[in-house]
């Protein structure tokens, strides 16, 4: 049985006239990567960590299940000591005075005992590498290591499963490679990460599966390589300009390998 | 942006910034209870030199302390100059300006000081009771009193939301400047009237804020439990029964006075 289930979800907004979900259905494995791409991907990743429908006004079909618990019957803060969500902006997410108040923030609201809140957090900053700045202000850091603190106050739960929502949007590139650092680290302590974005080219080289959703129906969810075939000619999706290239030449070079993620996979695959 | 000002008193630990904060609350209480409790110049005096010392030896930035104090100068200016000027007892000179008599009242003087006092005592003692505790500490040791999370909690947050409030009313200014929209040429009184409609973009955006705040709150399991453990530890020292309950008392008695002697 997958980790994550999503059995024929539906889900309309309160007062929206159509739904943004329409009958999805998507298994996802533990340990996997997925990177959510077209629309409603904040849908999406909302339904994992429960707030739809328990926070979010609107009406929701179909079941989503998340490590056996049926998020529709479960409560969001149980469900958040599996779940661990982060937004999109990261202003809104730190909403303590300094970085080890938000991230001992969800240790208190879930009871840990207070001898053991120093050693999670601890290990939580140095995962994202904030430790050095523990005891500043949240609006001291820049908008990428405020990022990293929200990362690290929803890791400090020890969730199993990591959702974030367009982490990197409100951030420059620098802060983005700081953020995917920490994601490359989390993926290979195995957690389950399902990462909403609008760029593949950064996603396609750690996702095990990526997942493109229109007009509210799954149209492809598979392993990068595959997803890049199916769906290359997509006019919504923006192609690595060397997965791209590929497609362009495929078939005037005749070309059978394997579709390349990286650069380096270009040179292998362009090279000879 | 600058550091908040508790953050600079927060630097050096001292006997203010680690005092239990019920106890800080109560000796606020007091202070505020013997200021309105009495008029007398000496009381203040010594309030005023007490309070002083209490910053000094409590290691808070004096210069904020008198930031503070310069800000309410203008008001207590005022006061004390209508009240030399709109009191008739004790007329110390009459000057005739254009055929009016202007009036120099020496008890006006006394009572405007009196009030001017109160007002500066009072900016002192909140200043100081602000830097001095920790809204952390605060919400913990509100909450060990029986005070619910949620509104022990609310201060600790809105602390760290104002400058983002006060960023997005500068950019909404910025915005509305760039249309030709000017507020800050205007004098004080038309500033007042054009700031209303930048307070609609205001207020939805912090709707829209407080919206986002509240779901990232929930997703962390934001009062999830009847009950929540604390990262901070917040406990009463033997000393704080005493100095709470020495400075009710004081407080009493000074009420008392004023009750029962109201000419002291």
């Amino acid at each position: 049985m997958a980790f994550i289930e999503f059995r024929d979800v539906t889900f309309r907004y309160s007062g929206a006239p159509e739904p943004v979900l329409k009958g999805v259905n998507v298994a996802i494995d533990e340990g996997e990567f997925v990177g959510v791409f077209g629309d409603a991907k904040s849908t999406f990743c909302l339904c994992i960590s429960g707030a739809i429908p328990h926070l979010i006004a609107g009406e929701m079909h179909g079941d989503v299940i998340v490590g056996g618990i049926m998020t529709r019957e479960s409560r969001v803060s149980e469900l958040a000591r599996m779940v661990g969500t982060v937004l999109q902006d990261p202003e809104n997410q730190l909403f303590n005075l300094s970085v080890e108040g938000d991230v001992v923030f969800a240790l208190e609201n879930l009871c840990v005992p207070r001898e053991e809140m120093e050693e999670r957090l601890v290990e939580a900053l140095e995962l994202v590498r904030m430790l050095p700045y523990r005891h500043h202000v949240p609006t001291e850091l820049s908008g990428g290591q405020k990022q990293r603190v929200a990362i690290a106050s929803v890791l400090v739960a020890r969730p199993k499963v990591l959702v974030l929502d367009e982490p990197v949007r409100e951030l420059d590139p620098l802060g983005g490679n700081e953020v995917f650092e920490v994601l490359t680290r989390m993926k290979e302590q195995g957690t389950t990460i399902i990462i909403a974005d609008n760029d593949p080219e950064r996603i396609a080289p750690l996702a095990t599966k990526m997942l493109l959703i229109e007009q509210g129906r799954v149209q492809c969810f598979e392993e990068p390589r595959r997803f890049y075939e199916l769906v290359h000619d997509n006019p919504r999706l923006r192609l690595p300009q060397i997965v791209d290239l590929y497609f362009r030449v495929k078939e005037p070079l005749n070309l059978h390998n394997r579709v390349p993620l990286t650069v380096e996979e270009g040179v292998e695959t362009f090279g000879r | 942006m600058a550091r908040f000002l508790y953050l600079q008193a927060q630097e050096k630990k001292s006997f203010l910034t680690q005092m239990h904060p019920i106890t800080a609350m109560v000796l606020v209480a007091a202070i505020v209870i013997v200021v309105f409790s009495t008029l007398n110049l000496y009381v203040y005096g010594a309030l005023f030199l007490l309070l002083l010392g209490a910053a000094y030896f409590g290691k808070l930035p004096m210069k904020s302390l008198l930031a503070v104090v310069l800000v309410v100068a203008p008001l207590v200016f005022f006061i004390t100059l209508i009240q030399v000027l709109a009191q008739t007892e004790d007329i110390v000179f009459t000057w005739y300006v254009l055929g009016r008599a202007i009036t120099f009242s020496r008890y006006g003087f006394i009572l405007g000081l009196q009030v001017a006092f109160r007002v500066i005592l009072l900016a002192m003692t909140m200043t100081i009771f602000f830097m001095a505790v920790h809204p952390v500490r605060m919400t913990k040791a509100l909450y060990d009193a029986g005070v619910n999370f949620k509104y022990a909690y609310a201060f600790s947050l809105a602390l760290r939301f104002l400058p983002l409030v006060l960023s997005d009313l500068a950019t909404i200014n910025n915005a509305q400047k760039s249309r030709g929209y000017d507020i800050d040429r205007q004098n004080f009184i038309i500033r007042t009237f054009r700031l209303m409609p930048l307070a609609v973009p205001l207020i939805l955006s912090g709707l829209r804020r407080a919206e986002i705040i509240a779901l990232a709150m929930d997703l962390r399991g934001f009062c999830a439990y009847d009950k929540r453990t604390f990262y901070v530890d917040v406990q009463p020292s033997r000393w704080d029964p005493i100095i709470r309950w020495g400075a009710l008392a004081l407080a009493l008695i000074f009420v008392a006075v004023a009750i029962w002697s109201p000419a002291i």
